[in-house]
């Protein structure tokens, strides 16, 4: 079989002959040819060649084309704010102040913004390497482009305008299904639709507003005879089962979930489940063999060949080093003598020590963002807006900081504070909100007893 | 073959004005003209026999949207099986003429008209504003080979304006302008004004702009009606539309803060429906909603 058709047997939930495997590379594509991120989003050229050199470097059985779920917002109006190591991130909000609904009309064309440097990507790729290769479009979710469209407060439409939600969603839904079009003309084998913020809402909200566009999509997509998949990040552990029911062939997560028990769920309903290799304890900080054995790991967990893939728990950060990919890249494929490699693994030990702030005697209330990225991963970027809106409302009678997890330091104060997921928020040194984004009146509340404490002693 | 003329400029720059004097450089020629119905004055027909102009308009709904260009496109295919001498095309103030662009260069018309270019009209008092907030403005003056600056006389700093339009467009002629009107020395500039460049970069699509169908309740007065927009007309470009209220018929017609109802009465289209369109800054939506909630003991209701 070749790597596309053991990808696409996975897919099918057949048994594979071997756990295949899909390196999320997006902008670390294309810092294998020392390309910056910026370059590799833009440049058609330059992109081609990237994923040339992930598919003959990785080894992969699946292969994502463009990791950027900020290019659908800037088609539709949101300014981009470009970064030489990561995604660009979303910097404005056209409908932050209208709160209007875009006519349906309004839909991207194939012209549009940074489209006809994907498609022509797709197109070049199809014909190079797509016997061999299974290829992935990606699109940004309708929940995280609504997020896009609209800013944060997206969170408090949901309690205060139920019908605009709903309305914006539809028209998001829309954009998904005008561009999965598009990618599956262009030969995409497997359209994965792309939504971190879903990890960040109830599972009530999410049922509410979100599973019938998902549920939509998916059908629009297996009505065109190709495969789909639901890719969130974070900690969406609670809505695992409600994604499941939007019908898509496959699920991916982050290493913010425990992978058996969304196996579970998964399999209740013969969903194949992607995941969920940690990105920067693991891929990016990690040793070859931390990489081996976490891929060993994992597929000795799931333990059966079928419903699962091996991949990256999201887009992987541009600096990863490729020894760590091309490590798992061999584990796949050459699983008993990679074994072999690790029997005299000894696990590294932190180099670093942190010291945590004095909480118990602080001048102002602390605020401390602990996320992956906050300019490089959706659902980070929104948690981080969250407490910059507090920071509109307060001023300087607070602080705000953020750790991401780029930085190996963050990593081991995040597990000093015994931090479980991210992106999370702590006030002072207490945990106030886990992988759930608040509205801005639930976090002001927070602020201001906070600052009342503070102010009592 | 057929001289074919763009008219674009934002809402209330006086394009219609212009457009009037315009077509007169045409006499004794074949014109036909594609309007958009949103404009603040109406073509008469009394001008349109006098030049023996045949005229299509394009009416209703979210007419800058690109639903209506094949409302355009219908109309435009029609007026060319007349084989005009001159045709003669106003968009809407909030249309995006890299679309129409989009569709003249297509091959269905290849070869069926000699085009002449792009006049865009921009208002000397609100162009700074207006500039700043629409993206189709910016597109607009881009894609035009003149600019005609209206309502100089209205504005104290022109050079500032002007220095703004080549910004976006720096190889533009512009031609300046009171009431649409234009001095003889300008008429061959306009008579052959020349194309633009689209914008460099990305297409972009504006969300912002947004257009709302309001219906309103026959049992208003004039004064309900009127305490009614106030709430809202901040948060608008333009409102427009007839209405048949307990104590007559009227026009509605708002640009920006400036409301206007006058005794009016039309015989086609619909009554008590008004539009209204806004854009980027304008929470629209919401001030409607507040007041449709200030006003319940009516029927009144919106549509987006």
């Amino acid at each position: 079989m070749t790597p596309k058709e053991i990808l696409l047997a996975a897919m099918r939930h057949e048994e594979t002959p071997i756990t295949p495997w899909v390196p999320f590379a997006g902008v670390h594509a294309g810092s294998l040819l020392g390309y910056d991120a910026k370059s590799v989003l833009t440049d058609a050229d330059k992109l081609y060649e990237s994923l040339l050199e992930v598919n003959k470097l990785y080894l992969p059985c699946g292969l994502p084309i463009m990791f950027d779920l900020q290019m659908e917002a800037e088609i539709l109006g949101c300014d981009l704010v470009w970064s030489e190591t990561g995604p660009p991130f979303v910097s404005s909000h056209p409908l932050e102040e209208s709160g209007s609904v875009p006519c349906l009309c309004n839909l991207p064309q194939k012209e549009d913004g940074r489209l006809p440097v994907a498609l022509d990507v797709m197109h070049r790729l199809k014909k190079s390497i797509g016997n061999d290769v299974a290829l992935y479009g990606l699109i940004c979710g309708p929940f995280t482009l609504a997020s896009h469209l609209r800013g944060t407060n997206i969170f408090m439409d949901m309690y205060d305008d139920e019908d605009y939600v709903k309305d914006l969603v539809e028209y998001c839904a829309a954009v998904c299904k005008r561009i999965s079009d598009f990618y599956i003309e262009a030969g995409m084998d497997v359209i994965a639709l792309v939504d971190p913020m879903v990890s960040q809402i109830s599972s009530d909200h999410f049922q509410e507003f979100f599973s019938s566009a998902f549920s939509d999509i998916f059908k629009h997509i297996r009505a065109q005879g190709v495969f789909s998949s639901f890719f969130v990040c974070g900690d969406a552990t609670r809505n695992i089962e409600a994604m499941c029911q939007t019908r898509p062939d496959s699920v991916a997560i982050d290493e913010n979930i425990e992978l058996l028990e969304a196996k579970k769920i998964t399999d209740k309903y013969n969903i194949t489940l992607c995941g969920n290799i940690p990105l920067t304890t693991v891929m990016l900080h990690g040793s070859q063999q931390d990489n081996i054995k976490c891929a060993i790991d994992l597929m000795d967990a799931v333990g059966q060949k079928r419903n699962f893939i091996l991949a990256p728990g999201c887009d992987m950060p541009y600096a990863l080093p490729a020894a760590n990919s091309i490590a798992i890249a061999q584990t796949v494929w050459q699983t008993d003598s990679m074994r072999q490699l690790l029997e005299n693994y000894v696990a590294d030990q932190d180099e670093f020590e942190v010291i945590l702030p004095d909480y118990e005697n602080l001048n102002k209330p602390l605020i401390e963002v602990f996320t992956l990225d906050s300019t490089a991963c959706a659902a980070c970027t929104y948690m981080m807006a969250s407490a910059r809106d507090m920071e509109e409302l307060f001023g300087d009678k607070i602080e705000i900081v953020e750790y991401s997890s780029t930085l190996k330091e963050n990593i081991v104060r995040a597990r000093q504070m015994g931090v479980d997921h991210l992106p999370s928020i702590y006030i002072n040194g207490q945990l106030k909100f886990s992988s759930l984004i608040p509205d801005k009146n639930k976090f002001a509340q927070h602020v201001k007893e906070a600052i009342k404490e503070i102010e009592a002693k | 073959m057929t001289d074919f003329y763009l008219i674009t400029g934002f809402l209330g720059a006086g394009k219609t004005s212009f457009l009037k004097k315009f077509a007169k450089l045409f006499r004794g020629k074949k014109i036909s003209l594609i309007i958009n119905e949103f404009g603040k004055e109406d073509i008469d027909s009394h001008l349109l026999e006098d030049l023996q102009a045949r005229l299509k308009s394009i009416i209703q709904g979210s007419i800058f949207c690109v639903c209506r260009l094949e409302d355009f496109e219908n109309a435009l295919s029609d007026l060319l099986e007349d084989n005009p001498d001159v045709l003669l095309v106003e968009t809407s103030g909030l249309s995006d003429p890299s679309a129409i662009n989009q569709i003249l260069q297509g091959p269905a018309y290849a070869g069926r008209f000699n085009y002449k270019g792009c006049i865009c009209i921009a208002d000397a008092l609100n162009f700074k504003k207006v500039i700043g907030t629409a993206l189709v403005s910016q597109k607009q003056i881009s894609l035009a080979g003149t600019v005609l600056l209206n309502k100089i006389d209205l504005a104290d700093d022109l050079d500032e304006t002007k220095e703004l339009i080549r910004e976006h467009n720096p190889a533009a002629h512009i031609v300046e302008s009171s009431f649409g009107a234009f001095p003889s020395e300008a008429e061959a500039i306009l008579l052959n004004p020349g194309a633009g460049e689209s914008l460099e970069g990305p297409g972009r699509r504006d969300l912002t702009l947004q257009s709302y169908l309001i219906k309103i309740d026959p049992e208003m007065t004039r004064d309900d009606l009127e305490a009614f927009i106030k709430l809202f007309i901040k948060e608008t470009h333009r409102i427009k539309g007839f209405v048949k209220l307990t104590d007559g018929d009227f026009f509605v017609d708002c640009v920006a803060d400036n409301l206007q109802i006058k005794p009016g009465k039309q015989d086609r289209g619909q009554i008590n429906r008004l539009v209204a369109l806004s854009g980027k800054g304008m929470a629209t939506r919401a001030a409607l909603r507040a007041a449709i909630g200030a006003y319940d003991n009516f029927e009144i209701s919106m549509e987006s």
